[in-house]
């Protein structure tokens, strides 16, 4: 076992990890932060999705312990039920939360590409979420829920 | 610091853990779980673990102190020892709630290494570090001789043996996890983000918060958020920690948080934050300022007009609750010797292993509450009124229970727990410790009884019992508390005219509440020994006197004149005096008096009037000819799921492994009150029988449409339809099979709702043999024979485990158990389980169980509940082996070591 110290959700944790311990284990078994989702374990699937520096990444393939010094975003970083996000609200509002399991991973993709882009267009929405996949909606209305959210925040600022 | 020692085995290194305590290490370090938390005292043994071949108590040893050690625990499987005691513990009946198991085993492997063939009295010297609340030590005592290879004796009591599920012995639903420390309880579970409530008790016992300050305690990083009995809003609105619906129209004088405190458990404030240790620390850092009034621990000072009003007008909880058969003043008249005297119980703490604890989560709509509950459906009522919530938003599922015995019939942390996880929308867990649960938790009423009766040619004739009850702080239970305690009165003896009156008190003591046996020990005890001490003062036998009066088959209940369902009192008393061999009063030696003692004694079964107790229950046959079985009866060790199994099984001639019972849940199963008024048996049991019976009826009907038969020519016969000629027509799974696959589709289900037509009577009567030292006035409970009247036995060994349970609890009753207050402060001083004192398996006596195995005409199968029954007749028998020893006249319980070392002179 290792030290190791991670900056999550503005918040510090010192733990001890194993060499082989990705990100998405640290997450979930030691820090109980369950939000994140593992799908498929190979990078396939997007539903365990965090930022790293503000990158979107998948965490099921990173090393906890290359995570030292990096600032890391999980879906429970960006709001919750009583102080929603805006892109949470739009998802929910534009009824693109069906079973949920990706939902986490899509709200971090959205939440990246809308850093960069405050006003990106259908295709470059659907080039930001290719990395996610998502089973029951057809993406359409993930579609509309990362429009909704580009006017919301852009109404925020 | 770097701590490294060996766990089972493997090697364990653990950082800056220091003063840590070793069970906390394992339970949240190593996510061993076996080792239990009973009162983090030392005291209780529920946390043994061996060390370095030493048993230990685990909450004792520290982090730092465990370098090079080797470590074992119930988790241990590989040890062929452990692993025998798990099986002989499960096989010997020797588990009931399950709680103190994995210590009494890590207690028995340090017995058995140390000696390979002790005799039962050094096993019992072995175990007195852990105490066990549910078994008597009995099967404990019992298990691990058998462990040790020597040949045990001792046989079950014999029952009544049908098709092969009724009257055969089976351990309690599963036992094998809880001898493995597998069977998770609350404390064992994990929620994810999960945050924790500490409470602030009052002050003292009486007074008044007048300011209260929170800043410091809100500032602590990690507190979320923190409550208190200044604010105003919802969780101030007055509630009865005893309603079981919103509808029920009980006196509502208790807060959440009370300003105005009456005793010293008293909560005045909580703290939700995100460890317990900083809800602790925000907990002492909350500041307040208080005024005090004046602390009245006596019901007859409480009682006095000029007396300091504890509740709004006056200290009377009720009064003028009794009822009159016949004309008792007239009739004292025509008897021949009247006898009057006053009689005292105390009150007395559950102590079940494990405290109180619950675990709430709300997610903005729905509130459920994770609770080793007795009653789901009682407790979502009170939630539902509490936080003016509709009943679908209210979800109570029944954890896995540590002993209750009526402590968690009744709200005393839930309502904490989620008033907190609606503050912060998430879940948060309230866990007492032992002294909180002492100083929070109900007791026993305490009763002051006045027994008089007149008796006319060696019968009575007509008796009168007053009774002051002490209710503590508000008002709970109270009216129930009146009308069990009153209706025992009217179903033991035959006597024309009876009256009982009832007062109640508050006073600045614990809140009363259900504590086994509800009023039946108190006045049984009051009763009998008022009995005794006439045949004393009359120069009559005792037992002569009894079968002159008792109750007999067809006797009627003195007050609703229905005939009883089934009294074999007068077999159980004739029995248990034929089981003794010696039968003199009182003789002594050099250096004991010993004095042998009688009481017999009732209990009922079920609700009793005016409140109609019914059991929903539903049962549906599976497509392999298996069943499940939705109803709602909440197993704590006392047996109830494997009772359900056994009655189904027999009824529907399968094997009880295919009984399949829900766990009570209120989103799923079906309506029943709870695990009290021993009502499991009798109406569960009966409503699950009447369900079986209609399922058999449904399945014979379909079987007739779908083979074309007349539905007159069928029969059901374990598991199978047949022509009354006797060719087989289908089984049970191939009719449920072609039902689901063809047309119609359907399910074969049967629902019924049982109201129980009648609270019968459990009798028993128990002979004590005591002996008191003459030098230091110990006394010493040599032997002690209880026969009782249940019916026909469904689990004879679960059933004998009910009884040995109950009797341990009534010895604590009758000779070392009372609730003590500092009687200025009104302060609890009964804390731990070093000034409660409750017997441990050394403090047992020689015990010999018989029941009268004939059937009862209602109860299910001819079965009638045992749970409290077990410990109603105890008390007195007690007492009365110490008045007969000695020749003392004590009317109050407990009888302590002091009281007879005055009386002797010593």
């Amino acid at each position: 076992m290792k030290d190791c110290k991670l900056s999550i959700n503005g918040r510090n944790y010192n733990v001890q990890v194993e060499d082989k311990w990705t990100l998405l284990y640290v997450l979930r078994e030691v820090l109980g932060l369950m939000g994140t989702k593992e799908g498929c374990g190979t990078s396939d699937c997007g539903a365990c999705k965090v930022l790293v520096d503000g990158k979107a990444m998948n965490s099921c393939t990173l090393l906890a312990l290359k995570m030292e010094d990096k600032e890391i975003t999980t879906i429970e970083g960006l709001g919750n039920s009583d102080k929603p996000h805006p892109i949470q609200e739009a998802f929910v509002e534009a009824g693109a939360v069906q079973c949920g399991f990706c939902t986490p991973g899509m709200v971090i993709s959205t939440k990246a590409l809308l850093d960069q882009k405050s006003d990106p267009t259908e295709e470059e929405i659907r080039e930001g979420l290719s990395k996610n996949l998502c089973r029951c909606t057809g993406y359409v209305k993930i579609i509309d829920a990362v429009q909704l959210a580009a006017k919301k925040v852009k109404e925020l600022k | 610091m770097t701590v490294n020692f060996k766990v089972n085995n493997k090697k364990v290194e653990i950082k800056d853990l220091d003063n840590l305590s070793l069970l906390k290490i394992l339970r949240e370090h190593l996510s061993l779980k076996g080792a239990k938390c009973g009162c983090k005292t030392g005291d209780c043994g529920t946390c043994s673990v061996i060390i370095d071949g030493e048993l230990v108590r685990s909450c004792l040893v520290l982090g730092k102190n465990l370098e090079g050690k080797s470590i074992k625990t119930i988790e241990y499987y590989k040890d062929e020892k452990i692993r025998e005691l798990q099986e002989t513990f499960t096989r010997s009946g020797a588990i009931q709630c399950g709680f103190c198991t994995p210590g009494m085993i890590m207690a028995a492997y340090s017995i058995l290494e140390k000696n390979p063939k002790p005799t039962k009295k050094e096993i019992r010297e072995g175990l007195k570090y852990n105490l066990c609340r549910c078994t008597g030590y009995e099967k404990i005592v019992d298990a691990i001789y058998d462990a040790s290879g020597q040949v045990n004796t001792k046989k079950h009591i014999i029952a009544s043996v049908f098709k092969g599920n009724i009257g055969t012995s089976k351990p309690v639903q599963a036992a094998l996890e809880k001898a493995e420390g597998k069977f998770e309880y609350t404390d064992d579970l994990v929620f994810n983000n999960l945050y924790h409530g500490k409470i602030l008790f009052a002050p003292s016992a009486h007074g008044y918060i007048t300011k209260m300050n929170i800043e410091e305690a809100k500032k602590i990083e990690g507190v979320l958020d923190i409550v208190t009995c200044m604010d105003q809003e919802y969780w101030s609105k007055d509630f009865n920690c005893h309603i079981t619906s919103p509808f029920e129209k009980l006196v509502r004088n208790e807060k959440m948080f009370n300003r105005h405190f009456r005793y010293d458990g008293d909560k005045i404030a909580a703290v939700v934050a995100i460890s317990e240790e900083i809800a602790q620390k925000a907990v002492k850092a909350i500041e307040y300022e208080f005024k005090t009034y004046p602390v009245i621990l006596d019901v007859k000072k409480a009682m006095k007009d000029d007396s300091y009003p504890i509740q709004k007008d006056n200290n009377i909880a009720a009064r003028n609750i009794g009822y009159e058969i016949g004309n008792v003043e007239d009739a004292y008249k025509d008897c021949d010797i009247l006898f009057e005297k006053e009689y005292h119980t105390q009150k007395q703490s559950h102590g079940m292993m494990e405290p109180h604890i619950a675990v709430a989560n709300y997610d903005g709509e729905i509130l459920t509450l994770y609770a080793p509950t007795q009653n789901v459906f009682g407790f979502r009522s009170l939630m539902t009124e509490i936080f003016d919530l509709p009943y679908n938003k209210v979800r109570v599922i029944k954890t896995n229970i540590g002993g209750a015995f009526g402590a968690k019939s009744e709200v005393v942390v839930e309502h904490i727990a989620s008033l907190l996880a609606i503050r912060v929308k998430g879940t948060v867990k309230v866990n007492l410790s032992r002294k909180e649960e002492f100083l929070c938790g109900k007791t026993r009423t305490a009763i002051d009884f006045n027994v008089k009766f007149g008796v006319k040619n060696g019968k009575f004739k007509s008796m009168g019992i007053d009774a002051v009850l002490d209710r503590g702080g508000y008002y709970g239970s109270t009216i129930d508390l009146c009308y069990a305690w009153m209706d025992k009165v009217y179903k033991l003896y035959e006597c024309e005219n009876i009256k009982t009156n009832t007062i109640a008190i508050y006073t600045n003591t614990q809140n009363s509440g259900a504590v086994r046996g509800y009023g039946a020990p108190q006045v049984n005890f009051a009763r009998e020994t008022a009995i005794n001490d006439y045949c004393r003062d009359q120069g009559l036998d005792k037992i002569q006197f009894r079968l002159d009066n008792l109750f007999e088959q067809g006797s009627k209940d003195i007050a609703t004149k229905e005939t009883m369902t089934s009294v074999y009192v007068k077999d159980c008393l004739t029995r248990a005096y034929e089981m003794i061999e010696e039968k003199r009063n009182k003789w002594e030696d050099e250096n004991y008096y010993y004095g042998l003692g009688v009481a017999v004694g009732v209990h009922g079964n079920g609700i009793g009037l005016p409140v109609a107790d019914f059991a929903s229950s539903s049962i549906k046959y599976c497509a392999d000819g298996s069943v499940i079985v939705n109803t709602t009866v909440h197993d704590m060790g006392q047996g109830s799921t494997i009772m359900i199994k056994k009655i189904v099984a027999e009824v529907l001639g399968i094997d009880d492994d295919l009984v399949t019972v829900l766990n009570p849940d209120t989103n799923s199963n079906y309506y029943s009150n709870g695990a009290y008024a021993t009502r499991e048996t009798w109406v569960n049991g009966n409503s699950v029988k009447a369900a079986a019976d209609e399922l058999i009826k449904v399945i014979i009907n379909e079987t007739a449409e779908i083979h074309e038969k007349n539905i007159e020519d069928l029969i059901y016969l374990d598991g199978k339809i047949a022509t009354k000629a006797g060719d087989l027509v289908a089984t049970a799974a191939e009719v449920v099979l072609h039902r689901m696959h063809k047309p119609p589709f359907k399910e074969i289900e049967a629902t019924v709702h049982f109201t129980n037509p009648q609270v019968p009577g459990s009798y028993m009567a128990n002979i004590v043999i005591s002996k008191v030292d003459k030098k230091t006035g110990e006394v010493k409970v040599e032997k002690l024979i209880a026969v009782h009247d249940v019916g026909r036995a469904i689990n004879p060994m679960m059933l004998e485990g009910q009884i040995e349970g109950g009797i341990h609890m009534g010895l604590g009753f009758a000779i070392s158990e009372e609730v003590k207050y500092d009687k200025k402060t009104g302060k609890l001083e009964t804390i731990n389980f070093k000034k409660y004192k409750m017997f441990r398996a050394n403090d047992m006596p020689e015990i010999h169980i018989e029941i009268v195995n004939k059937p009862d005409s209602v109860g299910p199968l001819g079965a009638k509940g045992v749970g409290e029954a077990a410990l109603t007749a105890v008390a007195p028998a007690v007492i009365d082996s110490i008045n007969e020893a000695i020749g003392s006249n004590f009317n109050k319980i407990p009888v302590l070591q002091k009281d007879i070392q005055e009386f002797l002179g010593l």
